[in-house]
Order: C-alpha cells, then sequence, then structure tokens
C-alpha cells in the first residue's frame, strides 16, 4: 500500500522535474548567455560498509562528453548532452529529454580515500565508488562473556 | 501516426501482472522526430542494458520494457534518492501509415533509438507536372 503510495508520488515527481526541464532551459536560452548549463542530472547515494556508492543518471552522454573533478570535498560533474544527429528541433513532433550542458556538484563527507575513487559508465549511468578511509571503516568490537567480567572486577 | 497508448484501469492491472519483478515502474521519457522516411522514437532508459529491453509489437500497440540491472549493492542504506531505479514501461498505438515490418532499434548509452519507417504510399511526393 505504502509502496504504492510512494511509486505513484515518485513518477509525479518525475513528471514535475520533466516539465522544469522542458520550460526553464528553453526561456534561459532565450537570448541568454549568463547561464552556461542547462540541467542537473539526478544523482542516487548510497553507503554500504566499505564505500560510498553515486549514481549519476546520465543517458544518452558518452565518456568523451563526460567531466568529473574533485576539488576540496566537493565532486564535480560536468558535461554535455549532444543532441541527436540528423534531426534538428523543427522536425520534433514530441520533445521532452533535455539536451544541452549539465552540471552536478556534490559535498562529499570527510572520512572518504577520494584517491581510491572509481568511476564507470555504462549504460547511461555513472557509477562512482569511494572507498571509506580505513578509519573510519566499522569495527566490530570483541564482546566478554559476562563471567570474565565478574571475575576481572573481584580482581 | 503514433499516439500514446491510453492506460485504462484494467491495462494498468495488467501490466502489473505481466511484470516478473518486484518494484515500481516508470514511465521512459521520450522524443518523437519525423521526416519524410518516417519517425523516429528517442527513449531514455538509464540503467537497462541492451539484452534486457524487451520491444513488443501486436495489434498495432508497440510496448517499450526496460528492466533495470540493479546496482551491486543490495544492502547499501539509502542517503539520496533523487532516482529510484525501477523498470521502463511506455506503450504507442501505430497507425496504418508505419511499416511494420521494417521497425528497426538500437540501444545505446541507455537511449532507446526507434526507427518507424512510413509506408511507401504515406510518404510525400511530388508530381511532375507535364506540360501539355
Amino acid at each position: 500500500m505504502f509502496a504504492r503510495m510512494f511509486e505513484e508520488l515518485e513518477q509525479l515527481r518525475r513528471s514535475m522535474d520533466r516539465l522544469f526541464e522542458q520550460t526553464l532551459p528553453a526561456r534561459w536560452s532565450a537570448g541568454e548567455t549568463t547561464s552556461e548549463w542547462c540541467f542537473a542530472p539526478p544523482v542516487e547515494t548510497g553507503w554500504t560498509d566499505e564505500s560510498l556508492n553515486l549514481r549519476v543518471v546520465l543517458p544518452g552522454v558518452t565518456e568523451k562528453d563526460l567531466n568529473l573533478s574533485i576539488q576540496g570535498n566537493q565532486l564535480q560533474i560536468r558535461g554535455e548532452r549532444k543532441a541527436p544527429e540528423n534531426f534538428g528541433r523543427e522536425d520534433a513532433v514530441w520533445h521532452v529529454i533535455p539536451y544541452g550542458k549539465f552540471e552536478r556538484t556534490v559535498d562529499l563527507p570527510n572520512g572518504l580515500n577520494l584517491d581510491a575513487l572509481e568511476a564507470r559508465l555504462h549504460d547511461g549511468v555513472l557509477d562512482i565508488r569511494i572507498p571509506l578511509a580505513a578509519e573510519v571503516k566499522p569495527k566490530r568490537i570483541q564482546i566478554q562473556v559476562g563471567e570474565e567480567r565478574k571475575q576481572l572486577a573481584a580482581a | 501516426m503514433i499516439r500514446e497508448q491510453e492506460l485504462d484501469p484494467g491495462r494498468a492491472a495488467a501490466r502489473r501482472a505481466e511484470q516478473t519483478r518486484e518494484g515500481p515502474v516508470f514511465e521512459p521519457a521520450v522524443d518523437i522526430y519525423e521526416n519524410a522516411e518516417g519517425l523516429t522514437l528517442l527513449a531514455d532508459m538509464p540503467g537497462v542494458a541492451p539484452e534486457k529491453l524487451t520491444i513488443d509489437l501486436r495489434e498495432n500497440v508497440l510496448t517499450l520494457r526496460g528492466e533495470v540491472t540493479r546496482p551491486e549493492g543490495e544492502n547499501e542504506t539509502d542517503v539520496l534518492r533523487e532516482f529510484q531505479t525501477g523498470n521502463y514501461f511506455r506503450q504507442f498505438t501505430l497507425a496504418d501509415t508505419i511499416d511494420q515490418s521494417r521497425i528497426e532499434a538500437t540501444m545505446k548509452d541507455g537511449v532507446l533509438r526507434l526507427k518507424l519507417p512510413k509506408v511507401e504510399r504515406a510518404r510525400p511526393r511530388t508530381i511532375t507536372v507535364k506540360a501539355g
């Protein structure tokens, strides 16, 4: 029941996003050169015991049009989604997919081993894996049995 | 020539029943271009590998279905989910002016490109007027 509700909410949010992507860049591009970028790709983030994983949704983007950089604790994803060749806007009977330059900056938390960052682009998703620094990885703490502790207390 | 299939409740239930995997279903964003030769449909299906995409055509209804390969980390703790992984589903009804035997599909970088050629008689022609 709740899952269905979230699904519908997510669906709604996506269509709202699409609506914004559709309307905003069009307005900005109307003779404006101040804002160069057109859209910010969505990012999904998840933690495991080993790493922080980020997935940047970039359909239609090739590796050569993608630039990934780290400055301080900020990860910056920039690039361009090229409009399909052989087609112009005038040929479009239905147009919702955003094309153009994109930029996304993610603030990274402390405790990551940024030198060991791995990134892979596949099927329109950029998979980024940043391992946790050794000192922040969760440690299992050995628990002593009750009896022994009593003896220790008595000693 | 191509129009979005209306999803009535019965059909929605059927599509849920057809799903083999649990999880949400999303409609891919689609662009459609037209020229003299035919229509080209582009659908964003990020996370769908070419072998996980099925395109089905029956009774003039074109069905796109893409299964997202879930990231390796099933035991991840979610921090931020702007993009929820799920499967894609979208249907279109094709007009008779589309040559259904010559539809071509390619999948690259998470984008599906469907070429829907027009049948000969639907293509624009220039008729030469002979001087009488």
